[in-house]
Parts: C-alpha cells; sequence; structure tokens
C-alpha cells in the first residue's frame, strides 16, 4: 500500500510541477505583453502632448499670419490664444482627472498621471502669464500711440510761447509778433489735432468700406489705406517671395526718389498752417497716411502718385538703399535697415520731422532761436496756454478777426 | 487746555479704530478639508491660498455631471489648482469625494521630493507643513512644524517601499522608481506618500540624466 501510495504521489507532484512550469510559462509569455502596454500608457501621455504641441504650434502661426495679414490685431491674437491655451489644457485636464479618478491604474500610473496633471497646470499657468504679460505691453504701446501726437501738438504750442518769449526779452520780436508767434503755434497744433482725431474716427468707417480689418487703436486713415492697397498688391507677406521682395526694393527705390523729387518741389510752396482747398484736405488726408509732415508736403505739392508709389514701396518690406539721394521715409510699423555712406547720420524721428518742418516753413528763419528752460511738457504747456489766452482774449479775437481761426480752419 | 484736551480725543479716536495687525490664519481658525463638504473645504483653502478660480468653477460644475444612462461621470473628484502665499510653486490637490459632498480623502503634490530631504529646510522647500496644515484644519489644532517633520522622517520614511519599473529596455529605454507609504496614522487622519522618479536610459538610476520627479501626500 505504501509503495502504491508514493508512487501514486509522486504522479501527483510531477502533474502538479508540470501545471506550475505551464503557468510560469504563460505568465513569462504574458509578462512582455504587460511590458509593452504599460510602456504605451507611459508613451500615450507623451504623445498626446506632442499632439497637443503640434496643433498649438499650427494655430499660432494661423495667427501670426493673420495678424501680419492685418486681418486681426496682434490684441485680439493673443486673446484667441488665451482661449485657445485654456480649451486645450482643459481637455487635456479632463483625460488626467478620469485617468486620476478610476481605480483600477497601479500607485505607479496614478502618480504618473498626477505628475502630468500638476506639470499642465505650470505650464498653463505660465502660458498665461506671459499672454497676459504681452497683452499689458501692447495696450500700453497703444496708449502711447494715441498720446504722442496730442503730446508733441502741446509740445510744439510750448515751443512757440518759448519762443515769443524769447524773442520779447532779446528783443526780436515786438508784443505783435510775439502774440502772432504763439497764435500760429496754437493754431498749427489744433489743426494737427483735429486731422489726427479726424483720421482716426474715419478709419473705421473706411475700413468698413475697404472690406479690410478694423484698426487698431491709434491707427489712422492712412494706415488703413496703407494696408488696404499693400494687401492688394502684395497678398500675405508670406507670399511675397524674395525675387518679389527684390522687385519691390528696385520699386521702392524709384518711387521713393520721384516722392523726394516731388517733396524738394514743394517745400518751398507747401503752407502748413493748412488751407482749405480740396488739394489741401488731400494733403491733410496724405499727410496722416504717411505719419509725417515730409509725405503730406510731397503729396501736397502735386506728387500724389509718388507719395503713394514712396508709401507703398515699403509695405511689404525691404532695405533702403542708402541716402546718397536723400530719403524720408513714410510711416509704417516695425523698423527697415538701411545702408549708409561717410559723413552721413540718421536722425531721430522727432527731429527729422522738425527739420523737415523747419525747410518746409521757408527754412531757417531768425525767430527759430529757442531756449529750453522748465518743464515743457504737455500738461503743463497746455495750463499755461489756457491761463494766458483767458488773460489774453484780445489774441483771440484777433485771429478771429483775421480768418486765422475760424471753424473751417480747424 | 482746550487744545489738549481736543488732542486727547482725537488719540483716544486715532487708538480706537486704527485697525490692529492681521491675524495670521492658523490650522485652528478653519475646518480643513478632510470629513467635511467640498463647499466647506474649497472655502477654506480660498481663504488660506490663491486658488484658480477658472478651472475650480468648471471642476465643481463636473463634479456630478453623469452620462446618458445617469452614470456618475466624474468619479466624485475635483482638482483644484492653487498657489500658497509667497511661494511660485503650483500646487493640485485631489479632493475625493463621497457621499453627500463629503471629502474623504485628499491627495496634494509636494514642489521637492522628500525621500531624500534631511533637514528642516529641505522639509520646508516642499511645502510638506503648509499643504498639510490647511488639509487637516481644525482637527490638528496644535500641529507643529518640526513635529511633522520628525514624523515624517521617524514614522513614513522607515515605511517607504520603492519598487522599479523598467517599462521599456535600451539606450531610449523608460523607467520607473516608485516610492510609496501608506496608513501611518497621523492626528486622527491615514497619513501617504508616493514619490515616482521617471527617467530614459539606462535601468540605472544613478546613470539617469535629467529625471523627473514627483512626489504627493495622500490624507484620508
Amino acid at each position: 500500500m505504501a509503495d502504491d501510495f508514493q508512487i501514486r504521489s509522486g504522479g501527483d507532484i510531477g502533474r502538479a510541477i508540470a501545471a506550475v512550469e505551464s503557468l510560469k510559462r504563460a505568465l513569462n509569455g504574458a509578462a512582455e505583453p504587460v511590458s509593452r502596454l504599460k510602456e504605451a500608457f507611459a508613451e500615450a501621455g507623451t504623445a498626446v502632448q506632442q499632439g497637443s504641441a503640434t496643433s498649438a504650434a499650427a494655430f499660432r502661426a494661423d495667427l501670426r499670419r493673420m495678424v501680419a495679414e492685418h486681418a486681426i490685431s496682434l490684441r485680439q491674437a493673443i486673446g484667441f490664444d488665451i482661449e485657445y491655451t485654456a480649451q486645450r489644457s482643459a481637455e487635456e485636464r479632463a483625460r488626467l482627472t478620469n485617468a486620476l479618478a478610476g481605480d483600477a491604474i497601479s500607485v505607479a500610473d496614478k502618480s504618473s498621471a498626477y505628475a502630468e496633471l500638476v506639470g499642465l497646470s505650470e505650464r498653463y499657468a505660465a502660458q498665461l502669464a506671459q499672454d497676459q504679460r504681452r497683452i499689458a505691453e501692447i495696450a500700453r504701446r497703444e496708449s502711447d500711440r494715441i498720446a504722442l501726437p496730442y503730446r508733441y501738438a502741446f509740445n510744439e504750442i510750448g515751443a512757440g510761447w518759448r519762443a515769443a518769449v524769447t524773442g520779447l526779452v532779446e528783443g526780436t520780436l515786438s508784443f505783435r509778433g510775439a502774440a502772432l508767434e504763439v497764435a500760429q503755434s496754437v493754431e498749427r497744433s489744433f489743426i494737427g489735432m483735429l486731422q489726427t482725431t479726424a483720421s482716426r474716427a474715419a478709419a473705421g468707417p473706411l475700413a468698413s468700406l475697404l472690406g479690410v480689418a478694423a484698426p487698431a487703436a491709434g491707427e489712422g486713415v492712412g494706415d488703413v489705406l496703407g494696408n488696404a492697397v499693400g494687401g492688394w498688391l502684395f497678398g500675405a507677406p508670406q507670399q511675397l517671395g524674395a525675387a518679389a521682395a527684390s522687385t519691390a526694393n528696385t520699386a521702392a527705390l524709384a518711387a521713393n526718389t520721384a516722392a523726394l523729387g516731388a517733396l524738394a518741389a514743394s517745400l518751398g510752396a507747401s503752407a502748413v498752417t493748412g488751407g482749405a482747398s480740396a488739394l489741401g484736405g488731400l494733403s491733410s488726408a496724405a499727410s496722416l497716411a504717411g505719419g509725417t509732415a515730409s509725405v503730406g508736403a510731397a503729396a501736397s505739392g502735386g506728387g500724389l502718385f509718388s507719395f503713394l508709389g514712396g508709401l507703398l514701396a515699403f509695405a511689404g518690406g525691404g532695405i533702403v538703399p542708402s541716402a546718397a539721394g536723400g530719403w524720408a521715409l513714410p510711416n509704417f510699423p516695425g523698423s527697415r535697415p538701411a545702408l549708409l555712406h561717410a559723413r552721413e547720420m540718421v536722425l531721430p524721428a522727432p527731429i527729422s520731422e522738425g527739420l523737415q518742418r523747419m525747410i518746409g516753413e521757408g527754412g531757417g528763419g531768425g525767430n527759430m532761436h529757442l531756449h529750453f528752460n522748465g518743464p515743457s511738457d504737455g500738461p503743463a504747456v497746455e495750463r499755461w496756454f489756457t491761463g494766458l489766452m483767458a488773460r489774453n482774449p484780445g489774441v483771440v479775437r484777433q485771429m478771429l478777426r483775421s480768418n486765422a481761426l475760424t471753424p473751417r480752419t480747424i | 487746555m482746550r487744545w489738549l484736551r481736543l488732542c486727547g480725543v482725537a488719540c483716544v479716536l486715532v487708538a480706537c479704530f486704527r485697525p490692529g495687525p492681521a491675524g495670521a490664519v492658523e490650522p485652528a481658525d478653519g475646518p480643513g478639508c478632510l470629513g467635511v463638504t467640498v463647499a466647506e473645504c474649497v472655502g477654506w483653502l480660498r481663504a488660506t491660498m490663491t486658488l484658480d478660480e477658472g478651472f475650480l468653477a468648471d471642476a465643481m460644475a463636473r463634479r456630478h455631471e453623469v452620462d446618458v444612462n445617469g452614470r456618475p461621470l466624474g468619479s466624485g473628484l475635483v482638482v483644484v489648482n492653487g498657489k500658497l502665499p509667497e511661494r511660485p510653486g503650483q500646487f493640485v490637490i485631489l479632493l475625493h469625494l463621497g457621499l453627500g459632498d463629503i471629502v474623504k480623502r485628499v491627495e496634494s503634490n509636494l514642489t521637492t521630493r522628500l525621500t531624500d530631504a534631511r533637514t528642516e529646510a529641505a522639509y520646508d522647500q516642499s511645502g510638506l507643513y503648509q499643504i498639510v496644515w490647511r488639509l487637516l484644519g481644525r482637527r490638528c489644532a496644535g500641529i507643529v512644524k518640526l513635529d511633522l517633520y520628525r514624523f515624517f522622517e521617524n514614522s513614513v520614511k522607515p515605511r517607504i517601499r520603492q519598487e522599479q519599473q523598467d517599462l521599456s529596455k535600451g539606450l531610449w529605454g523608460m523607467h520607473r522608481l516608485v516610492s510609496h507609504a501608506s496608513g501611518v496614522p497621523y492626528c486622527g487622519v491615514r497619513f501617504g506618500y508616493t514619490g515616482l522618479t521617471e527617467w530614459r536610459g539606462s535601468a540605472d538610476i544613478r546613470s539617469a540624466r535629467n529625471p523627473k520627479e514627483f512626489s504627493s501626500i495622500q490624507l484620508e
């Protein structure tokens, strides 16, 4: 019996060992698919992130193109970017939250999903902070851009006052001459401010009329026209190849030379105080389009097509070849590279504009001898001027009598 | 004499109406997050740290979301993003809800791994104390920072078990080291810790370059 038992027992053990071996083989066989599954799980998150990054890059490239085509403003683009980032973040959060809420996954996988969720939150917070910084920066620039012409106008009034007072003190101006000097500077500044305001007010309706994007804050008729015609002529900046850019540069050279010729011819004759003639009105619009006195003067001198050529020549970009023949660029966003010859110099825009205006007014008159003392900012000058006008109503009466200040001129 | 009286009255008025120094919020001032409703928990967290309200509103709205068959989708998980005062890192707090919107389990990430921490400064850097007292509230009113660190060092660390997972092999192989301890009693709750290190390359963590590290605590 004992032998039988031993034999039977041995047989049972053998079968059990075989079963265990078979189980081991099965487990070993299953280890590889399980390992692959785990790896796939780990890779899935990375793949989702990469896919998300690719979509985001494509979306941002679209936004950049639209901004370049002036279809949307930079501020709108950043707003869309914030919205898109929030949407993508919410989708990824939902995926990770579902993974975290499940009880089936292991501690390691759960921890990995949790780490991803924290990383996502940090990335989102950083992106949001960056976008908000950019929006604040754009708002500041727009605010400066809106305020600049008005600040400049009041600075001009201040300069006129200083010239008048200096002339009086030095005895080069009579009281009447000084009053006239002041009145002229006030008139010029007010007309400039009114032109700027009117141009900005008209920019929106003009944009909708031309079917282009609404102008950004501080943009005037000139910006809208420039954007529209630039878009019609050149299309999207990305479509403008290197050859086309080279051709545009050549055209720019010719057009700007023509514009400068017209400017030189018209400098002596241009009336800065502004007239009521149709050409004067055109000049005003053109000077707003260009944003500089020189371009406006070129237009008023009859070189409208030259002016447009000069304005549009650099709409798609380009290099100012050199200043050998004299160059005055129109107003445009951003900057352009330029080549300089020996003994040439580049002037900052305000000095350049002032110089051109001085030449336009007759060139180097004796009454431009200015001494700057004390604060000369817009508000200070405005207060000074308001008080002075209140104390000298006769000057205003004189201006009204001599038709220097009429509803048409302002 | 009249001026003297007037000055005296003015001084008294100023002393009476001058706002006193704002007292710092303490653990005893709030309910914490465990065993209270999610609304109470979120209100307490809002009072002690800066929460991302945009995400929070969405998470709160989705916590009772159901599918077309009426089955719950959210599994009772509310994710709260927040920042501690004067700390740059993001904290993501997971509130696991039970019946009646009661928070039954809370998890929070830490900004550094605790397995290598030894000093008070290293523990401070992780945000452990700042998070734990907020999550426990008056349940652990007398919580002391050093005591918490000693609890972790002497009670939690010895229970941490480490497991390495080699998810793939080769030069670009993916590896994980999971450090986990759970169910350690502290202030009437069960304390858990999970650390995760992920890296690519050789299976030996000592040769890992730029490993991704993450750690979190669990209270239930």
